[in-house]
């Protein structure tokens, strides 16, 4: 590279950023070097600073900045239904929502066979203890509707029903605003399945 | 514009960027392919539920420099029951990363397609998922071209007695003839059991009774000749299978 040292160091740490390539590093380098000192002393702080105090919710699992999350602070939530996810990403595509009033349980990914990811490299057997512990009456398994999500559903509802725990999964179905006509073979028969009276 | 149309399985899917996914297929066509399918990732896609892992599809690919990209596409079956139990959809992605890791050419891979259907057809209705199992990896052997001779010992030509089984050169060999380090004892139903594979394949499966240590050894066999005849190893799913007790 015919950049002086320290660019081709930046070039080369955006490029560790997932989705970004040579041609796209050089881009937010030579956009960094047009910021002014102070925002990208404020942009690189606030990095350090995630990573330095962003932890995991010793309860849930969620990302949290100090020991307990927020969601598992709240005492005004009904800590009797308990929604279990596959990451952090995806309690806050629930909170989102504003409905759901339960706490979370963050399984940290899938169960994935062909990638070697099973039971045991998640967060399942926290999740076992936390229900022998509490006085959970419903778990809401909230995984992805992927191959993967199915089975880790599957698997969850298999260790927790013997808890005497009721188990229910998201419902599968038409998005919002989409056109049945072009809705998958799938996605309809699941729909078809989950119909309900009006 | 290269445009590819193909029946193929769904091996594999990974992300890739904010909203698409990396598919690796096995197209009867042309072999093992990967394709980019865009936004798939997003509720509203129509490719969303045709590149789930252990899809069945009619498939029209655009081919670029690199990759193939997802044009249009239609399901033909899903081998969605696998997913509710563990230890099948563990052996059906094992097949899958199989078929992955030893198909290297682009060519016409009609047999290995029709094989990799058949088993996972089988998983879905046989009762004994470690079975179907045996017979694919020793069903996989023989389309690969590196079928073990089991006719007696290579070295004296005796039909009977026992054997040692050299999988450097996927032969049986006398326990009194000279034999190389890497060879092992393998018993007489073994043997026996695995040249019945080799012959009827699934189709008399059902009645085919594989005791747990004659499973181990043909398990041992088969993959002992993928090591030492394709240097297939380290693969995740097989990994999975023995961590969690199921092999």
């Amino acid at each position: 590279m015919f950049y002086p040292e320290s660019i081709a160091n930046l070039i080369e740490s955006f490029q560790k950023l997932p989705g970004v390539g040579p041609k796209t590093a050089q881009r937010l380098a030579f956009f960094v070097l047009t910021l002014p000192r102070e925002e990208v002393v404020q942009m690189a702080r606030a990095m350090v600073n995630a990573k330095d105090k962003t932890r995991y919710c010793r309860i849930c699992g969620n990302f949290t900045d100090s020991e307990v999350c927020t969601v598992c602070a709240d005492k005004r939530r009904d800590s009797s239904v308990i929604c279990v996810v596959q990451d952090a990403r995806d309690v806050m595509a629930l909170e989102r929502m504003r409905e759901f009033k339960g706490l979370y349980h963050v399984l940290g990914g899938a169960i994935s066979p062909i990638d070697g990811i099973g039971p045991d490299q998640l967060r399942m057997r926290e999740l076992l203890e936390r229900l022998k512990k509490g006085r959970t009456q419903e778990v809401i398994l909230a995984t992805n509707p992927t191959v993967e999500g199915e089975a880790t559903a599957f698997y969850v509802a298999r260790i927790v029903k013997p808890l005497g725990i009721r188990v229910t999964r998201l419902a599968h179905g038409l998005p919002v605003g989409g056109d049945l006509e072009y809705a998958d073979e799938v996605t309809l028969s699941r729909a078809l399945e989950g119909r309900r009276e009006l | 514009m290269a445009e590819l149309r193909c029946h193929a399985v769904v091996l594999r899917v990974r992300s890739l960027g904010e909203a698409d996914k990396m598919v690796t297929l096995l197209t009867r066509e042309v072999g093992i392919v990967t394709a980019v399918a865009r936004g798939s990732r997003k509720t509203k896609s129509k490719f969303s539920a045709l590149v789930e892992p252990l899809t069945l599809g009619r498939f029209l690919l655009h081919q670029g420099r690199t990759l193939y990209t997802f044009i249009q596409g239609e399901r033909i079956k899903s081998y969605a029951k696998l997913n509710s139990d563990l230890e099948r959809l563990a052996y059906a992605q094992y097949f899958c990363e199989l078929c992955e890791r030893t198909l290297l050419e682009v060519r016409p891979a009609d047999a290995m397609f029709m094989l990799l259907l058949t088993a996972l057809e089988a998983l879905e209705q046989d009762k004994d998922p470690a079975r179907v199992a045996r017979c694919f990896e020793i069903s996989l052997l023989d389309e690969l071209g590196i079928r073990p001779a089991l006719e007696g010992c290579r070295s004296c030509g005796s039909t009977s007695g026992s054997y040692r089984f050299d999988p450097t050169e996927g032969i049986l060999l006398c326990a009194t003839c000279p034999h190389p380090v890497e060879s092992y004892p393998v018993s007489a139903p073994t043997v026996a059991t695995t040249k019945r594979l080799l012959e009827f394949g699934f189709h008399k499966l059902s009645v085919c009774v594989i005791p747990k240590a004659v499973g181990q050894e043909i398990h041992r066999i088969s993959m002992d000749m993928l090591t030492h005849s394709l240097g297939v190893t380290n693969l995740k799913s097989l990994d999975f299978l023995l961590k969690t007790g199921f092999i």
